[in-house]
């Protein structure tokens, strides 16, 4: 326990990187017996002058591991370190590892596996895109979570607005797990409006972060959290990226870490869907559903049927739900399209969005929502 | 000798009684105004002597003392100037004033050669004059129609010092009649009902001309025009939603053409507004269409709501009284003027306080606002991409405050037309058939509003809504369905059954149905979560000092 004291002070010495983190603890046991060690043996073992080692040495635990620890004590925080079972054995593949990973919630063991199958390894799955989604993004980010929840995989995303919460969202109203991986310290809401979210995901699933307790969200913490969603996850699913959208990183990211990257296409020339378009151009697997990505991995999908929701009450509803089948639409097309005026459109629009059958986007688009296969 | 004679002056918007005493009398010659005069008023005194002289008469060279009571208020303005110059012509014995002069009021500014002009107010200063129990008054010849609006009050117009001070000499004023009246009683347009008739001045086309802007030229956006159609029906304020060039500010110029007309009390009430800040079309016509202002967002707060040091002024709250008060790029608008706006909404009128005293202006308007959805305008636009980091597009409507969207009963998203949109078709929807509509609704509401004691539907409060809006079981359970599910935050609660009552109308039913609220609905975009989340919950997770405020990358 106390260890994690050590691991914390070792992985902050100046020159230390997650390489000769690991370097060190392969070639000199845990941190708390690297500390034990002579310059001379540090030096050797990761191939730095005698100055930066003595310097590593220098840096004991001290009072900001202490209220690491203290911070970790009050929000049940645990340190996922390498050398731990814990540790997501994807993840230790990468090239870069993080040395350790601090967590809330569950047990990632429970994560790893199907309970009482053994040898059923669950595949964890990232889900991201961009954060200024469109309906069409979160929605079927929402439909593509729930589906590989349903089907009893992990889906981890970053916590991030947009198709980053949906995924969330869609694996818990799934009751499937979910994994986020933060940009911030595991006690820091970011976004602040996603703070249930996250209490959620505690809750049902597991909170990681490779940055101390309390680290507000810097720029450069993102594409390194980034590496690690792509690095635990057998695929990475792009849904919505605009040209230069983060997510594009992580994609990037999968592929050199030697991951399935899987990108869901959108309208020609929509701007939210230039990135993943492109991707699929360079050859990324196409997937429209999550049944696509499990035949993707080579899982057999299980069936996953939402209950269809039952058409009901609405005299218009059928009209505008034909409508709606060949996209989204603005109030105006649908007026024009089905000839009725405003007021009826719009009346008739909340029935349908409370029966589940369509959900309304930014700029008073609506369009029909997409159920699991 | 003491000459005692009437004036009046405007504080707010209202006029009162000025009593202008003079008195000439043995001493160096000089001429004095007490009774708190600001320069304009003082100055007076070089006016009144240029145009007595150049009217034939000779200022005397006495000690002349001229007094403004109540002496304790400060006098703004020029409009003195007439019964100062009167008053001294008869003080030093050139004019022999008719006994009945003390039932008149005289008001107007000189000019050098001894000429009247026009003068702010007026029509206040007349209403005054009336409730004072005076017989007349005289006024600048320019200001004759606008003093003519006020009923059982003669007016006499004044050209000319010379030609006034011959009118009110003795006898002058029985056979003012045979001179003729001005032209002023609007009896004949104002008992047609119609107010079409301005002034003289050649404006009044007919309605059809007098309403350049029509629904039908907004092609598309039939969401926006049946918000507009509620919004005219029930008095609702409106803030529209959506990218640059979708037609915000077109859309909203079209709403004062489906309020129903100003009647006759209204369109006095604006008049006596825009004759206190000099705002009436030369020739003093009446204001008879609906106000419409559109202040620029750089607007200060006293320009917004009315202010000024010691004579507070109104502002555009209350130049929009009875019309349409329109904030473009509302987002942009300084907040201490946007949350001043909260009273107006509330209570169709806004006090002004300064150590001299309050004022009360009247401010009963329609609010329209519109705003961007992001900084740059363009999120959620199908074509063009979004430039602004996601963490400004969700601040950005949130420089709206909560109290102020509490009171504004209608979001609606607008969204950019299409080309074809634009070249295909005109609207269908022509102002006058929704005017039709408008009017029916607003008729089929009188009687339920008149019991309940509220000018609109959008005034009613949560027990009006109670004894209005009765809820059938079916209904309730599509306000419960639409919470949950939705994500509605409890604020939508009001206004959702007000608008519901004002779609009720507009079908001419007693009930609100399902069908009413089911729309209403639609009409509530911002109070919707972006994200759903169900549980509210913070254990542990504690923000930071360290707040985010940078970009960050996905």
């Amino acid at each position: 326990m106390d260890d994690w004291r050590y691991w914390l002070a070792l992985s902050r010495a100046r020159g230390v990187g997650p390489r000769k983190f690991l370097r060190l603890i392969e070639t000199l046991g845990s941190p708390e017996r690297v500390f034990s060690r002579t310059c001379g043996e540090v030096a050797a073992a990761i191939s730095v002058t005698l100055e930066t080692a003595k310097g590593i040495l220098e840096n004991r635990p001290g009072r900001f591991e202490d209220e690491q620890m203290e911070a970790m004590a009050r929000t049940g925080t645990r340190l996922v370190t390498f050398l731990s079972d814990e540790y997501p054995p994807l993840l230790r593949t990468i090239y870069d590892p993080p040395p350790f990973l601090f967590a809330r919630g569950r047990c990632l063991l429970e994560l790893f596996r199907i309970e009482g199958v053994p040898g059923a390894d669950r595949p964890w799955v990232a889900v991201v895109g961009s954060r200024k989604a469109t309906a069409y993004g979160r929605a079927v980010a929402r439909e593509i979570s729930f589906g590989l929840a349903r089907a009893g995989a992990v889906v981890v995303s970053g916590m991030a607005q947009g198709i980053d919460s949906c995924a969330h969202r869609g694996a818990l109203d799934a009751g499937g797990d979910t994994v986020a991986v933060l940009g911030t310290g595991v006690d820091v809401a970011y976004p602040a409006s996603n703070r249930g979210l996250i209490a959620e995901a505690c809750r049902s699933g597991a909170v990681l972060s490779e940055f101390p307790m309390g680290e507000g969200p810097e720029p450069w913490h993102f594409p390194m959290r980034n590496r690690v969603i792509s690095g635990m996850c057998r695929a990475t699913v792009v849904i919505e990226a605009g040209e230069t959208s983060g997510a594009l990183i992580t994609a990037d990211l999968a592929l050199d870490q030697g991951r399935d990257v899987m990108a869901v296409p959108g309208p020609a020339g929509a701007p939210m869907s230039r990135g993943t378009n492109r991707l699929i151009r360079q050859g990324a697997a196409l997937v429209e559903s999550a049944g696509d990505v499990l035949a993707a991995l080579g899982i057999e999908a299980r069936a996953v049927h939402r209950e269809a929701p039952r058409e009901q009450g609405v005299p218009d509803g059928p009209a505008v739900m034909s409508f709606l089948d060949a996209g989204p639409a603005t109030v105006d097309q649908i007026c024009e399209g089905t000839g009725f005026d405003a007021g009826r459109v719009m009346s008739c629009l909340t029935v349908l969005e409370l029966e589940g059958l369509v959900e309304k986007g930014q700029g008073a688009v609506y369009c029909k929502r997409r159920m699991a296969e | 000798m003491i000459v005692s004679l009437s004036s009046s002056a405007v504080r707010g918007i209202d006029g009162y009684i000025v009593r202008v005493e003079v008195d000439a009398s043995n001493g160096l010659p000089c001429c004095s105004i007490v009774g708190l005069p600001d320069p304009a008023v003082r100055e007076a005194t070089e006016r009144v002597r240029s145009a007595i002289r150049n009217s034939g008469y000779d200022f005397p060279s006495r000690r002349i003392t001229v007094n403004l009571a109540p002496a304790n208020t400060r006098k703004e303005g020029s409009g003195f100037d007439l019964a100062i110059a009167v008053g001294i012509l008869a003080a030093s014995g050139q004019l022999a004033l008719d006994e009945s002069v003390r039932e008149y009021i005289l008001l107007g500014e000189l000019s050098l050669d001894g000429r009247v002009m026009a003068v702010r107010g007026v029509l206040p200063c007349a209403v005054a004059a009336r409730e004072n129990g005076f017989r007349g008054i005289v006024v600048p010849a320019a200001n004759a129609q606008e003093a003519g609006y006020v009923h059982g009050l003669r007016v006499i117009p004044a050209t000319d010092l010379g030609g006034i001070a011959r009118r009110l000499a003795v006898g002058g004023l029985e056979n003012a009649c045979a001179e003729g009246e001005p032209a002023a009683g609007p009896e004949s347009s104002h008992e047609a009902g119609g107010l079409d008739t301005t002034s003289g001045s050649g404006r009044g086309a007919g309605p059809a001309a007098r309403w350049p802007e029509d629904l039908a030229d907004v092609a598309g956006q039939a969401a926006a025009k049946r918000a507009l159609e509620i919004a005219a029906a029930g008095g609702h304020n409106l803030l529209m939603i959506g990218p640059p060039g979708a037609g915000k500010t077109m859309l909203a110029r079209r709403l004062r053409g489906i309020l129903p007309p100003l009647t006759w009390d209204e369109a006095l009430e604006v008049t006596r507004i825009y004759s206190v800040c000099g705002m009436l079309p030369p020739g003093g016509g009446m204001v008879t269409q609906r106000p419409f202002r559109a202040p620029h967002h750089t607007i200060s707060y006293a320009a917004l709501v009315g202010g000024g040091m010691a004579d507070p002024r109104p502002g555009e709250v209350t130049l929009a009284h009875n019309g349409v008060l329109f904030l473009d790029e509302a987002t942009e608008f300084r907040r201490d003027a946007l949350e001043a706006l909260r009273q107006p909404l509330d209570e169709g009128h806004i006090r002004i306080v300064r150590s001299s005293g309050a004022v009360l202006f009247p401010a009963g308007f329609t609010l329209v606002m519109a705003a961007n959805p992001c900084p740059c305008g363009y999120f959620g636009d199908p074509v063009r991409p979004c430039t602004c980091p996601p963490g400004r597009v969700s601040s950005y409507l949130n420089r709206l405050s909560g109290p102020l969207l509490d009171r504004i009963d209608l979001h609606v998203e607008v969204e950019r037309p299409r080309f074809g949109d634009i070249q295909g078709r005109a609207g269908s929807v022509t102002s006058s058939a929704v005017l039709k509509r408008v009017t029916a609704a607003r008729e089929f509401a009188r009687e339920r509003l008149a019991a309940l004691g509220v000018p609109s539907n959008a005034r009613m409060g949560r027990e009006h809504i109670r004894r209005a809006v009765r809820l059938s079981p079916r209904c309730r359970e599509l306000l419960a369905h639409v919470f949950d599910q939705l994500q509605l935050s409890m604020r939508a609660y009001d206004r959702i059954l007000k608008v519901a009552r004002t779609i009720a109308d507009l079908d001419a039913s007693t009930e609100v149905g399902e069908e009413h609220i089911a729309e209403a609905v639609q009409y509530r975009g911002l109070d919707r979560s972006p994200v759903p989340v169900r549980v509210p919950d913070d254990e542990g997770s504690r923000p930071t000092s360290r707040q985010p405020a940078r970009p960050m990358r996905d």
